[in-house]
C-alpha cells in the first residue's frame, strides 16, 4: 500500500507520483491522481518572464509602482515626467479600475501613455502588460512606469515583469502600514514616502515607518519626497538615472 | 481579493490537466497552501464556492494542505518557523 495517498498496489498499473517517489498500482474503480506540481501563479509568471524579456531586449527600465489608492503615484509621475523631460524618455501604463482621468493627467505631460482599467479586478497581471505594451512601441533606453492599481495586498502577488518594485507610502498614512501590509513592503526594492511637505501637521513618525519598513525587508532602499515642495525629488530622479544602463557604443 | 485570480488559475491547470488525461470529472484536488503565499484561506473559499460553478471543479472535494513557513539562520542553519514576515533574530543556542 502507498502511504502516502492509501491505496493498495494491483495488476491494472498506473504510473503514480508523489513529489519525492513514484510507483505503479492501480485504483480499482478507473480513478486516477495526477500530480500536478504547478504553482497555480504559473501563467502570470511565465508572462511576466516573457514582459522581462522584451524589457532586457530594449534596455526598459520596467518600474511597478504599488500603494494605496491617494498616496500621490500619479502625481509623483506627473512631477518626474515633467521635471526630466529631454533628459530621460519615458512610457506609462496606467491601471485602475475605472476611467482614463490618469492617463489623461500623464498624456498632459506629452508622455506616451495606456490605461488598462480592470474592471472588477485589485490588480494587474502580467497578461494585461503584455497587450498594453503590444501596442506601445516602446522606445529602446526608456524608463516605463507602471502604475499599479491602488491596492496594498493583492498586486504583491503579481510579477508584471518589472525589473524593481517601488511601493509608495505618504505621511498622512500610518506609519505602522510596513508591518499591517507586509507583503508589499517585502517584495518592493524601493520605498518613497511622500508628501514630506505635511509631517508638521500630522502624527507621523518617520523615523517609526522607517524602522517598521526594514523589519520586513532589511534590503529596502528609502526615499523621502514632497512632491509639492520639490524636497528629495533630486534623490528620486538619482536614483532612477543610476538604475538606467547606459547603451553599449558599438 | 486577489484570491479570485488565483482560483480562476487553479480551474484553468486542473481542466488542461483533466482533458489530458481524458478524464470525464475531477472528484477530488489537492492543493498545498503556505502560510507565506499571501492567500487567505477564507477569501480563497468564498471565491472557490462562487468560481467553480459549471467547471470541471464544481463537484471536487477540495483538501488544503497547510505548509508552515520556514527561515534558515544564516550563521547556524538552524531551521526556524516563519509565518509573517518581519524581522527574525535567532541568537545560538535558541531554538
Amino acid at each position: 500500500m502507498c502511504v502516502t495517498c492509501g491505496c493498495s498496489s494491483g495488476s491494472n498499473s498506473d504510473t503514480h507520483h508523489h513529489g519525492d517517489h513514484s510507483h505503479d498500482h492501480s485504483h480499482g474503480n478507473q480513478k486516477t491522481i495526477i500530480d500536478v506540481e504547478k504553482d497555480v501563479l504559473q501563467q502570470n509568471n511565465l508572462l511576466a518572464e516573457r514582459n522581462r524579456g522584451y524589457f532586457y531586449a530594449k534596455n526598459i527600465f520596467a518600474l511597478n509602482l504599488v500603494s494605496s489608492p491617494g498616496s500621490g503615484k500619479t502625481s509623483l509621475l506627473e512631477r518626474t515626467l515633467t521635471d526630466l523631460k529631454g533628459e530621460l524618455e519615458f512610457a506609462v501604463i496606467e491601471g485602475d479600475q475605472q476611467t482614463s482621468n490618469d492617463a489623461d493627467r500623464i498624456h498632459a505631460t506629452g508622455t506616451k501613455v495606456a490605461q488598462i482599467n480592470t474592471g472588477k479586478g485589485c490588480h494587474l497581471d502580467s497578461h494585461m502588460v503584455l497587450h498594453a505594451i503590444e501596442g506601445m512601441k516602446l522606445k529602446d533606453n526608456s524608463i516605463l512606469f507602471i502604475e499599479n492599481v491602488g491596492n496594498l495586498v493583492c498586486p504583491a502577488m503579481f510579477d508584471l515583469g518589472e525589473k524593481e518594485r517601488v511601493v509608495i507610502i505618504s505621511v498622512t498614512e500610518g506609519d505602522d502600514k510596513p508591518l499591517k501590509y507586509p507583503d508589499m513592503f517585502h517584495s518592493s526594492t524601493l520605498c518613497v514616502i511622500n508628501k514630506t511637505d505635511l509631517l508638521p501637521y500630522v502624527p507621523f513618525d518617520i523615523e517609526k515607518v522607517k524602522a517598521n519598513a526594514k523589519k520586513v525587508n532589511h534590503k529596502l532602499e528609502i526615499i523621502e519626497v514632497s512632491c509639492t515642495s520639490g524636497e528629495g525629488l533630486q534623490d528620486w530622479y538619482g536614483w532612477l538615472k543610476s538604475k538606467m544602463l547606459v547603451p553599449e557604443t558599438v | 481579493m486577489h484570491e479570485v485570480s488565483i482560483v480562476m488559475s487553479i480551474i484553468d491547470i486542473a481542466r488542461q490537466q483533466a482533458e489530458k488525461a481524458s478524464a470525464s470529472a475531477i472528484e477530488e484536488i489537492e492543493l498545498d497552501i503556505g502560510s507565506l503565499s499571501g492567500i487567505e484561506l477564507s477569501a480563497l473559499d468564498f471565491a472557490w464556492n462562487q468560481a467553480v460553478k459549471e467547471t470541471v471543479l464544481e463537484n471536487a472535494k477540495r483538501t488544503i494542505n497547510h505548509i508552515e513557513g520556514r527561515a534558515e539562520c544564516l550563521d547556524c542553519n538552524t531551521v526556524l518557523q516563519y509565518n509573517i514576515i518581519t524581522t527574525l533574530v535567532h541568537l545560538a543556542g535558541d531554538t
